[in-house]
């Protein structure tokens, strides 16, 4: 588990985590949430005493990073897949890592194996495709076979295919039970991988829980309907409290009741309804509400800000398709 | 070897791993490549070419120096080597990486130094055991003497190493300090070679060349000097001089360790 209390870091005059305070629970994936430039990545770095926090502390399963003799085993770290020598081969740069904290070098070719550099763990970095870079620094991260993991943006730069990969892995990690939290400002992306999340916006947080609560919380429900008698049933349902939304095609989005009780009032007033659907905001819908006054620089369209759009079907995007290709599930049991 | 004397993490291991850092990156083994091209073909250059009569005009102590030029001047780049050990970690990003391996940054800063002087004492020691060896034979066989043992040239041989190891601590701390590659190795060539000739320059023209003798470089080279019939106003005594500057090393060190621990990384 992941504890964050009251972390404030400062660069000059800006400040860019400001008394942020959360939990991160083992087990499952957390997604880091915010836009570009909220702190995110430096959070991480402050959790793992690279930047020195102006107040605060982090600690991993109760001990703060330099508090443990070999930091390895309990964290690992993706920040940079780039942060690598060149010139140097992978299996070298593994090797250097693991001396460090005397670490079995049986772990190098396991690492090596469950991200699937076996046959390149020889050539130098420098000829490494993104792709490869990142397992290369996944590979880094499970050397010490951590009980934590912090990736930052990991997706950024894949393509498909490399996406699904360390989605997967991702989970695969928190399903041995260890601690994975993954930054990132794609809401989408965090809703196919994590199962809490922790929104932050300009260093500050803006909310903690599941990515369902985060989605009601931040954007809310309504339920869409469609009657011949709209007119009527609109000003019964406004009659009755509730918040109506018009639609260009004669249908209406009801803020307030749920499905049943707009149903039980139309039924009361013999109202004939030909559409009754609960809906909800997308992930990014949610996010923008949820951050907009939080985003680092804000784009002033001239003009009106469109409103959601009504009608948009439920978003929680299509689920990956099974693996099974070059950028296949890890291979089971390898991690522990 | 039991779990519990496993588990520990020592500086020991820090050092392993800068060992590993510095054989598994070509750069590093391309300038070690040139260390002993720039130490051993000097010496036997010389010993081969150099006509026997002038050779025998020179001093017994100034012929081991001869043999030594190469070895002297090749000592610059081990401490570009010993520089990049830090700021090539900050040049390519994986000082985030040994940080996090051991966040304790004062023991990483250790464990380089540790690491910098034994490099620089093996390969130095072993550049003037080759490079004198070879003078020595080659000397010998053509009837011009060698002697290890003239006055003189004992202190010669190992202040070079001392020397080297001093010049190594030197661009460790430098990169320290300034954490970027090429500035960190444009001075650590620049200001022996260069900024101490320089300023010894300006020291004349003002009257005052003895202030020279407080310049770093300039005084840790005395360990290597020959000191016969010179006077000891103008210039420290060569363990003087040596220790003195090493007080600049470990400022410098002292400076760049309390830097780096304050600095984000």
């Amino acid at each position: 588990m992941i504890q964050v209390s009251g972390l404030t870091k400062r660069f000059g005059s800006v400040t860019a985590v400001r008394d942020l305070t959360f939990t991160v629970e083992s087990g499952q994936v957390t997604g880091f949430l915010g836009p570009n430039g909220a702190g995110k990545s430096t959070t991480m770095r402050c959790m793992l005493e690279l930047d020195r926090p102006d107040a605060g502390v982090c600690t991993f399963d109760g001990k703060k990073l330099s508090q443990y003799r070999q930091p390895l085993r309990e964290v690992g770290m993706l920040l940079d897949a780039k942060a690598v020598h060149p010139t140097r081969s992978a299996r070298n740069h593994l090797r250097a890592v693991a001396a460090a904290n005397r670490l079995p070098k049986a772990r190098i070719d396991e690492v090596l194996g469950l991200v699937g550099l076996s046959e390149v763990a020889g050539k130098r970095i420098g000829g490494f495709s993104l792709g490869m870079h990142q397992r290369l620094g996944l590979a880094t991260a499970l050397l010490g076979d951590p009980h934590t993991l912090l990736f930052d943006e990991p997706a950024n730069g894949l393509d498909p295919e490399g996406i699904l990969w360390i989605r997967t892995f991702m989970q695969y990690l928190a399903s041995q039970g260890r601690t994975v939290l993954v930054s990132s400002h794609l809401l989408a992306e965090m809703a196919l991988t994590a199962t809490d999340l922790v929104v932050i916006g300009r260093g500050a947080l803006i909310s903690q829980g599941t990515v369902q609560e985060f989605v009601d919380h931040a954007a809310g429900t309504w339920v869409h309907v469609r009657s011949p008698q709209v007119t009527q049933l609109a000003s019964l349902l406004t009659q009755h409290g509730a918040t109506v939304r018009p639609h260009a095609d004669g249908s209406i989005d009801v803020v307030g009741p749920d499905a049943a009780a707009i149903g039980e009032l139309a039924a009361g007033s013999a109202l004939v309804l030909h559409e009754l659907s609960p809906r909800q905001a997308s992930l990014e819908e949610a996010f923008l509400e949820a951050t907009k006054d939080a985003q680092e620089y804000q784009t002033h369209v001239p003009g009106e800000v469109p409103a959601p759009p009504p009608g948009v079907p439920s978003i929680v995007p299509p689920p990956p398709p099974p693996g099974g290709d070059s950028w296949g599930p890890p291979a089971a049991g390898g991690a522990s | 070897m039991g779990p519990a004397r496993r588990r520990g993490c020592l500086v020991i291991d820090l050092i392993r791993a800068e060992y590993i850092k510095i054989r598994t990156v070509r750069s590093t083994m391309i300038m070690l490549l040139l260390v002993v091209l720039l130490s051993v073909v000097p010496a036997v250059l010389i010993a081969l070419l150099v006509s026997k009569q002038n050779l025998l005009t020179t001093e017994p102590r100034d012929r081991v120096q001869i043999a030594l030029i190469g070895v002297q001047f090749s000592q610059v780049l081990v401490a570009v080597i010993a520089a990049l050990v830090i700021a090539g970690e900050f040049r390519f990003g994986t000082i985030r990486t040994t940080f996090v391996t051991e966040p304790r940054r004062l023991r990483v800063l250790a464990a380089k130094l540790v690491t910098v002087l034994v490099l620089a004492a093996v390969v130095s020691a072993l550049m003037v055991g080759i490079s004198a060896g070879l003078t020595k034979l080659i000397l010998d066989s053509r009837g011009v003497d060698f002697s290890f043992t003239a006055f003189g040239a004992g202190r010669l041989l190992y202040g070079t190493v001392l020397y080297s190891m001093f010049y190594a601590a030197m661009g460790l701390a430098i990169a320290t300090l300034l954490r970027n590659a090429a500035a960190s190795i444009t001075l650590v060539i620049v200001l022996p070679l260069i900024v101490e000739n320089v300023l010894f320059g300006i020291f004349s023209v003002l009257d005052h060349e003895s202030w020279a003798k407080w310049l770093p470089f300039t005084a840790g080279a005395q360990i290597t000097a020959d000191t016969s019939g010179s006077s000891l106003t103008e210039r420290f005594a060569p363990w003087t001089g040596y220790g003195y500057a090493w007080l600049w090393a470990v400022a410098l060190l002292g400076l760049g360790a309390w830097l780096l621990q304050r600095r984000d990384a």
